[in-house]
């Protein structure tokens, strides 16, 4: 089972000063080789397979300033995500299965959901769109 | 007021060790964009830094590097997670999940984190950054992060050379105990630039140009 983590960084002390995770959020992922792109943006097109285990977790810039994620909303046909802690640990990571093969550059939008500094929500746009929000994309082969 | 920055090197071991290089596999994030840095997020970061004096004295800004191997569980995680009898001391026979890997599982064990051995370059040779290796009981990267004094008396454009040692395993893959980790050296260029004057709007340039003109 191949596995790609979905890295998110987010400028904790911009994102709190501006309300909102616009242009506060990085998001990366190992899959970049076999075409993953917009690395680095909060637009990330993640490639995917039908079979793959992707695990999304959170890095904070600042060592004091606390990031995790609390959700992620994605169309449960393509897969259902799961929060785990990390054993023995209070930190989690998120984990969706890819139920079904995507077409070749078909796009599906999804949805993440953060809690700054311990209280704070925010989110990517909702409801998510293939313009301004991350992606699982289908890459044949 | 003293003033940490932050730049956080996030780097793709595995495609960088399978590509050879760090170019597309490395993204420095710094939390200055609200003061003009440049391609946060990507490999080709100019960090802006403010050194303008207040009250005619100079503002101590100290600069500090963290290097994070995206495919590594999160350095938030308490330490002794990470210990020996957890998975190894790097935590390197792990997978992202943190599930303990044995026998020929041992192929998705997460590659060590690379480490920051040197910072060199135009921005040292000018006297214009003073980098030195620290070690802490900080919780994250086992204590070991890269901090740097910045000369507030050298405006300008500096480029400086991030010198990284990344690790694969090697040896009989299916032994924990048989696996040694072997090392490749790779570097990168990033810049800052050093304002005097807060750049909170894109006209700040505007007028200097002005009076050239005049």
């Amino acid at each position: 089972m191949k596995t790609t983590t979905i890295v998110s960084v987010v400028d904790i002390v911009a994102a709190l000063a501006e309300g909102n995770l616009d242009g506060n959020l990085y998001l990366m992922d190992t899959n970049r080789l076999n075409g993953s792109r917009d690395q680095g943006s909060a637009r990330l097109k993640t490639a995917v397979g039908k079979g793959d285990r992707l695990i999304w977790v959170a890095r904070m810039l600042e060592c004091e300033a606390d990031l995790s994620i609390v959700g992620i909303g994605i169309d449960s046909s393509v897969g259902e995500p799961s929060e785990h802690y990390y054993p023995g640990t209070n930190v989690t990571y998120w984990e969706v299965v890819v139920k079904e093969e995507l077409r070749d550059h078909e796009s599906i939008p999804y949805c993440l959901e953060y809690k700054l500094v311990g209280t704070e929500i925010m989110a990517t746009p909702k409801p998510a769109d293939v313009i301004r929000s991350p992606c699982l994309v289908g890459v044949k082969g | 007021m003293t003033q940490q920055l932050a730049i956080v090197a996030m780097i793709d071991v595995v495609a960088a060790l399978q590509s050879g290089t760090l170019e597309g596999n490395i993204h420095l994030i710094d939390n200055n964009k609200w003061l003009g840095s440049s391609g946060v997020g990507s490999g080709n970061l100019t960090t802006v830094i403010d050194v303008a004096r207040v009250n005619g004295l100079a503002q101590a800004q100290v600069l500090n590097w963290l290097v994070y191997g995206l495919e590594r569980p999160p350095p938030s995680l308490p330490q002794s997670f990470f210990s020996k009898n957890n998975g190894g001391q790097h935590g390197e026979l792990m997978d992202i999940s943190g599930k303990i890997l044995e026998g020929n599982e041992l192929s998705q064990a997460c590659p060590r984190s690379p480490d920051l051995t040197k910072i060199s370059g135009e921005a040292l040779d000018k006297g214009v950054i003073y980098p030195a290796r620290y070690a802490s009981p900080n919780l994250v990267n086992e204590g070991i992060y890269w901090s740097a004094v910045v000369n507030p008396d050298k405006p300008g454009i500096y480029s400086y050379t991030l010198h990284f040692t990344l690790y694969y395993p090697d040896g009989d893959r299916g032994r924990a105990d048989k696996i040694t980790w072997k090392t490749v050296d790779m570097t990168h260029r990033a810049r800052i630039k050093l304002v005097n004057s807060p750049y909170k709007n894109g006209f700040a340039m505007v007028g200097e140009r002005w009076q050239v003109g005049q």
